[in-house]
């Protein structure tokens, strides 16, 4: 006689439920990235097929500043440090994220130069979406595509807003040898 | 105290990998040899699943579900396979057929040769006899060797021929060809010839014709051939079946092997190589393509039968693949169909029998003009360029390794090569490794 716990393997396998955590995991942090926030669960489940975990040590880099950009990264465990590489110290950190937040992101559009290096502090697991993946996505799937694309404009828009106000709320040197 | 516990663990991790990639591709090329038989039948099965991708793409942007395009898919790839192998079968001759066709090339070959030279009815030769036979006669021995059947397969003629039309074999064309091929034999070997009785049966012992009737073959031995061949081209469906489900896996799965530092150098080499590869693969197949539909369309304008245009196009389009040697394999083949053909209906009204061999001359020079100034430029563009030398000895070195299908697939896999080698160095070069 089979028991209620093998009957239900039998039907999650045939539905394939989504039982394993680390996937349910990286569902659970996606649905919270502002660039995927407006996907259903079942756009989610697409996107995380395509996603790569890795996983650094302490001290290892994500990027280097000035290499071509070729993924955004989630931060899913651990701290990722934002830095300016000083040739005599060990760089300038201009910011810590945490698990949940990304960086990178303007690598989706291009393959222009990273402007700074992310250094993981201490390890961190990160996930990796990668530029030439969302190219396939936008494709194959151009709905779940077009809404990323929409959420990285909306967030790219929001940043050049932000650069504005504070461009303008700093105030003018005054003007030398008047 | 922590630089030295990091510092262990990256030797640590150096020794793991290193010895883990040496036993991963010792293991993986000793697979590869011992499952060597299954190879090709996986190549065709990825091949085919790598160019249909991007159908596959467009039948999900029309609408259809991800399910339904790839059983459309798997069903079209199944049909294609299906076909060219019936199409095939029905080509390929049994052992009477083989017999028959070597008969007729030779008769077929020296009335050609004899009409050429002036040498019909035990004439002198003309002109051209005079000025080219010296060198040409002996070439014309060789083939003739090579083509004449032997004394067994003489014997095996006679009796295929006793089996099948009994006393009305005398009657038969083909029998005829064979009766005037001993003659012609005999005439150029004079004693050299071998074998005087095999072609008379009454010569043939009849307990001997009936245990050796046509099909003679262990049935058993026969049958589990088949199912070898069978069973091992089984696999090309279910590859092909499973990369196209696959949505990435594979890829993510080989990936994780690459150490963080490469890792984002390692998915622009992937992308990039793909895109250059899938371009010169879908070119090249489409390329090929035309120029077999080219074949097709001419040569059944010029009175070949339709199956046999099939067949000879779809030869001339594989072949075509093979830069120089392609043209070449298409024109041999042509001509040599040409060379046995009984009877033929050209629809087109100029085209007899004594200019047939002209209008395949035509076929090709057509065949190769559109590739050359049509179908390159505009499928392939400047997909990927080797320099003719490599071109000439990849061909010659992938025939010396592995026969036909070296010359086939050497291209193919130069190019690989040449877009995995460049890309991978202008990437190690743009993320500062090199």
């Amino acid at each position: 006689m089979l028991s209620k716990e093998q009957i239900n393997a039998f039907w999650d396998n045939i539905f394939h439920r989504e039982d394993d955590p680390s996937k349910r995991d990286i569902l659970n942090i996606l649905a919270h990235i502002p660039l995927f926030s407006k996907l259903s669960r079942g756009e989610l489940k697409k996107v995380a097929k395509i996603i790569h975990e890795r996983h650094y040590a302490a001290g290892e880099s994500l990027f280097r500043m000035g290499e071509p950009g070729a993924a955004m990264f989630i931060v899913k465990a651990g701290q990722v440090d934002i830095v300016m590489p000083k040739e005599d110290s060990n760089g300038l950190i201009l910011a810590s994220l945490g698990p949940g937040s990304f960086l990178g992101e303007l690598a989706l559009l291009d393959d222009s130069p990273r402007s700074a290096s992310a250094v993981a502090p201490k390890d961190t697991v990160a996930m990796a979406f990668f530029r030439a993946d969302l190219n396939k996505l936008i494709e194959t799937e151009a709905h779940i595509g077009s809404k990323i694309l929409k959420e990285l404009a909306l967030i790219i828009g929001q940043r050049l807003k932000l650069t504005n106000e504070q461009l303008y709320s700093t105030p003018k040197p005054a003007a030398s040898g008047s | 105290m922590k630089r030295e516990i990091g510092k262990s663990r990256l030797k640590r991790r150096i020794w793991v990998y290193s010895v883990a990639s040496v036993l991963g591709l010792a293991l993986a090329f000793s697979l590869l040899w011992a499952l060597r038989e299954l190879l090709l039948p996986s190549i065709v099965g990825a091949l085919g699943a790598y160019l249909c991708r991007p159908i596959l793409n467009r039948l999900k942007r029309m609408g259809m579900s991800n399910l339904w395009s790839i059983v459309l898919l798997f069903a079209g790839f199944f049909l294609v396979i299906l076909l060219a192998t019936m199409q095939l079968k029905s080509v390929i001759p049994d052992q009477k057929g083989k017999l028959e066709l070597r008969v007729r090339i030779q008769y077929k070959l020296t009335e050609q040769y004899n009409d050429l030279m002036g040498l019909k009815n035990g004439a002198k030769g003309n002109l051209v006899f005079e000025m080219f036979g010296g060198e040409v006669q002996p070439f014309m021995d060789k083939l003739n060797n090579m083509i004449m059947l032997s004394p067994d397969e003489r014997r095996d003629f006679v009796r295929l021929y006793v089996y099948a039309y009994g006393n009305q074999m005398v009657d038969q064309k083909y029998f005829e060809y064979f009766l005037r091929n001993v003659d012609h034999d005999k005439r150029r070997l004079g004693k050299q010839y071998v074998g005087e009785q095999e072609t008379n049966p009454e010569k043939i012992p009849p307990k001997e014709l009936l245990l050796r009737q046509p099909n003679q073959g262990n049935p058993d031995n026969m049958l589990a051939r088949v199912g070898n061949v069978i069973s091992l081209w089984l696999a090309s469906p279910f590859v092909f079946l499973f990369l196209l489900i696959d949505e990435g896996e594979i890829k993510k799965n080989l990936v994780t092997l690459v150490p963080n530092r490469y890792f984002e150098m390692v998915l622009t080499v992937i992308d990039n190589v793909d895109q250059s590869i899938g371009k010169y693969l879908r070119g090249t197949l489409i390329e090929c393509s035309l120029v077999g539909l080219t074949f097709v369309v001419c040569l059944f304008l010029i009175g070949i039968e339709f199956r046999w245009a099939m067949v000879i196009g779809i030869v001339a389009g594989i072949a075509n693949a093979i830069p120089f040697l392609g043209p070449a394999i298409g024109l041999v083949v042509g001509l040599g169909y040409t060379l046995v053909v009984e009877q033929f209906s050209p629809l087109l009204p100029f085209v007899d029998a004594h200019n047939m061999i002209f209008w395949v001359l035509a076929t090709v020079a057509i065949a190769q003009g559109l590739d050359n100034a049509v179908f390159q430029p505009v499928v392939l563009g400047s997909a990927v360029s080797l320099h003719p030398l490599v071109v000439v000895i990849g061909v010659m070195g992938g025939s010396i390794l592995l026969g036909f299908a070296g010359m086939l697939f050497a291209i193919p896999a130069i190019v690989v090569s040449k877009v995995i080698v460049t890309t991978l160095f202008k990437e190690m070069k743009a993320y500062r490794i090199i």
